[in-house]
């Protein structure tokens, strides 16, 4: 959290810097961020230790034909990263095995044209390139695997019952065991970092807000997190207690959402009715606090947006006690039923090991063995303030997952009595609005949210837009892991599997509309436009 | 058998007690929800503050008269919204310096229906919309006809788009009546005004006015019936 500071580092150098940094603790990669500084690019490979000390380390590669080594033989988290930045910054990464194919951009999106995120490239350009593609007709999806005569191709999704998100696997099936597993991402990216070096910072705590509808409040923290180290603001200390309070809210209500998920594809339909009928519990307090259930729009720079009374407060903890009575026995019902542990224990099963060559975060981390919890790590926010308990277990598989999250659940409330108890008086909703611009400098901010780690990049330039902003959410870390987790697993347990990881797809993507830099809202000509377009392309 | 009875007797009966589903206004006037950004133009200093703010751009700063600024006049902007595009997020109540925007806590469906002149069309029913767009089209097809047909020794057909050039028989002048084609243009204009006033005006007193003009209608019908018959 803060500002950058970083160690800069060359070509021939980097990967020798990289072996040195994992042996001294830096085993955890956070982001390579990739800023475009005109004429030339900024790579920023961002580290983590397990005690939460940062390293970033600074690479300038030239624009246009630049080739950098691979990191993802020492890192496999690394490898979507960089086909991140290919996808969108033009680097070549040798070594990479997905440097030939696009990853975040439509697969038709040829190779010659400008990568997007860059400055010179106008976001009307890439919108009059794409709307010139094919690629509403059906494009083969081929995957190279190794074949043997008995396996087969089965290609899972875009569309697909199980999935509530757009996202692309193929499977290599020998009869009903997956060999093998591909992920093509970006069905929903829309180029939300470029929007938001459109608009004004506070414009943009809305748009965050948008990556996802249940992290809401997570993203449009961190990105505040961010822009107030860059001014060196403080937050008054009743504000910075509210936002946590908002933000264990959060993560009840995402947990219990993603329970619920869980219960729905296993069969345990019932499950899924219980858990949200407890939601609704933390939705209705959150409209009461906030004024909305989905989109809060709680947090602002230099403060939140309203006070939220303390005797409110007091009745909200007492509400949440009752809840987390009510979890408590669903806990002891869930975990002791013998159908429950039949059906997830030892699925997608993985050890500390793997879910740390990933880079696993969040819950998915904490399964398989270590505390890591950026609130206890790099405390942000008032988590210095409260003593709370980090749950781990001995090994990741679907039934610590589950009892990790309703573990977190559980000292969600107590962390939320805590906060209530101790909250300082005072006028937490800053007297103007930040509207002025914001100094020079760069900054990221990481925090704890329900799915994981959640990492923001700020970079300003004295400006009222921000130069660059990158956002590496939780998803795009742990997806790496749960595909190397359906080698091996059964066809059946593959919605379990990836549900387990309580995957975001659209966050991963980042969606928005975007227009001329702007906020565009479809209207239903629109939609019937693209959807005629759509048919006759398929007819050609 | 009887459980189908009863199914219908329970149709009929919910039929004249209204939905059985909540109308949208009540996921709102539990008092907690944000509500919906309404203009005090009295109070409104034309300052464009919640323009700049506003994360979708839904408002646009539009000219509304003159002010008097230091003895001098002149032209005053007042913002307008765009509930389509609106994300109901009060940023721009929070961030006006005279307090003229205030969140009123109600359903943005109610607050759009009330801006109903520009949105009219948009705002109704995609049935009631595209009824009136047709009503319309009728209408002006009919009065074009008119306009077009030549004059001088003509049948009367001639007046009549559908069936103009066509010499006329003993067979299709069965079918010709030029009093129930008046009859359906008359319901067709009269039903979309109608609309239209209810629309714009959701009272008693336009219901009534519907009511009468469904009562002409039907005594109308009658008479043409019988003429037509006769």
């Amino acid at each position: 959290m803060g500002k950058l500071s970083k160690r800069v580092t060359t070509l021939e150098e980097l990967t020798r810097e990289l072996k040195a940094a994992i042996e001294s603790g830096f085993n955890h990669l956070m982001a390579i961020t990739c800023v475009d500084l005109g004429g030339e690019l900024e790579l920023i490979y961002s580290l983590s230790s397990l005690d939460g000390r940062p390293l970033h380390l600074s690479l300038k590669v030239p624009q246009g034909s630049a080739k950098v080594s691979s990191i993802a033989a020492l890192m496999p988290a690394a490898s979507f990263y960089e086909r991140e930045v290919h996808d969108l910054f033009g680097v070549h990464f040798e070594g990479n095995e997905g440097m030939g194919s696009r990853f975040l951009l439509p697969q038709c999106y040829p190779e010659e044209a400008p990568p997007p995120l860059l400055k010179s490239v106008d976001s009307a350009q890439v919108r009059e390139l794409l709307s010139t593609l094919r690629c509403a007709s059906p494009l083969p999806i081929h995957l190279e695997a190794p074949l043997s005569p008995e396996s087969v191709v089965v290609p899972f999704g875009p569309y697909h019952p199980a999935l509530k998100e757009p996202e692309h696997i193929s499977l290599v099936v020998e009869g009903e065991r997956i060999r093998k597993a591909f992920i093509k991402i970006g069905y929903v990216h829309r180029g939300i970092e470029k929007a938001a070096e459109a608009r004004s910072f506070l414009r943009d705590i809305y748009l965050f807000e948008r990556v996802c509808g249940i992290c809401s409040t997570h993203h449009a923290w961190t990105f505040v997190e961010a822009v107030e180290s860059l001014l060196g603001l403080q937050p008054p200390p009743r504000a910075v207690f509210l936002r946590a309070i908002v933000a264990e809210l959060e993560r009840i209500h995402s947990h219990a959402l993603w329970l619920g998920l869980v219960g729905y594809w296993m069969g345990f339909e019932s499950m899924f009715m219980w858990v949200w009928g407890l939601r609704e519990l933390v939705m209705d307090i959150l409209e009461e606090a906030t004024g909305n259930r989905v989109h809060k729009s709680f947090v602002t720079i230099g403060g939140v947006r309203r006070d939220i009374p303390d005797e409110k407060l007091r009745g909200y903890v007492e509400k949440l006690s009752q809840l987390r009575s009510s979890i408590a026995s669903l806990m002891e019902d869930i975990l002791s039923s013998e159908q429950f542990a039949s059906r997830t224990k030892g699925v997608g099963r993985y050890t500390l090991e793997q879910a740390r060559r990933f880079s696993a975060v969040g819950p998915v981390r904490r399964a398989a063995g270590d505390p890591y919890d950026i609130r206890k790590i790099e405390p942000y926010g008032a988590y210095d303030r409260v003593d709370f308990h980090v749950p781990v277990a001995s090994e990741g598989d679907v039934y610590n997952l589950v009892k990790i999250r309703l573990e977190e659940l559980l000292s969600s409330v107590d962390i939320i009595a805590q906060l209530v108890e101790k909250i300082p008086s005072g006028n937490p909703v800053p007297p103007r609005h930040f509207m002025g611009t914001v100094p020079e400098g760069e900054a990221y901010a990481r925090t704890e949210a329900p799915r994981g780690e959640l990492f923001y990049y700020v970079k300003a330039d004295n400006k009222h837009n921000p130069y660059r902003v990158k956002i590496r959410t939780p998803t795009l870390a742990n997806i790496q892991l749960a595909a190397s987790l359906l080698e091996g697993a059964l066809v059946s347990d593959l919605p379990l599997i990836v549900t387990s990881i309580d995957p975001c797809f659209s966050c991963m993507d980042r969606v928005t509309v975007l227009k001329d830099g702007e906020f565009f809202v479809l209207k239903l000509e629109d939609l019937v436009k693209l959807a005629r377009g759509g048919r006759s392309e398929c007819v050609h | 058998m009887s459980a189908y009875i009863k199914a219908l007797v329970l149709g009929v009966r919910e039929a004249f007690r209204g939905r059985i589903t909540e109308h949208l206004s009540s996921a709102v006037s539990n008092g907690f929800a944000r509500g919906v950004p309404i203009l005090e133009s009295s109070k409104c200093l034309g300052c464009g503050l919640c323009s700049r703010v506003c994360p979708p751009r839904a408002i646009k700063m539009r000219p509304a008269g003159r002010k008097v600024v230091g003895g001098r006049e002149v032209p005053r902007e007042e913002p307008s919204f765009d509930y389509f595009r609106c994300i109901y997020c009060g940023q721009c109540a929070d961030v006006c310096p005279a307090k003229a925007i205030t969140m009123d806590r109600r359903s943005p469906v109610d607050v759009v229906n009330i801006t109903a002149p520009q949105v009219l069309i948009l705002g109704a029913a995609p049935q009631v919309a595209s009824f009136l767009v047709i009503a319309a089209l009728v209408a002006l097809v009919y009065w074009l006809s008119g306009k077009l047909a030549p004059r001088g020794r003509h049948g009367p057909s001639a007046r009549e788009p559908f069936s103009g050039g066509v010499p006329m028989s003993s067979s299709r002048y069965r079918y010709y009546a030029v009093s129930l084609m008046a009859f359906v243009l008359f319901l067709l204009l009269a039903e979309a005004l109608c609309f239209l006033y209810l629309l714009a005006s959701p009272n008693a007193q336009a219901f009534a006015v519907l009511l009468l003009a469904a009562l002409v209608i039907y005594l109308q019908g009658l008479w043409v019936s019988r003429r037509w018959a006769g």
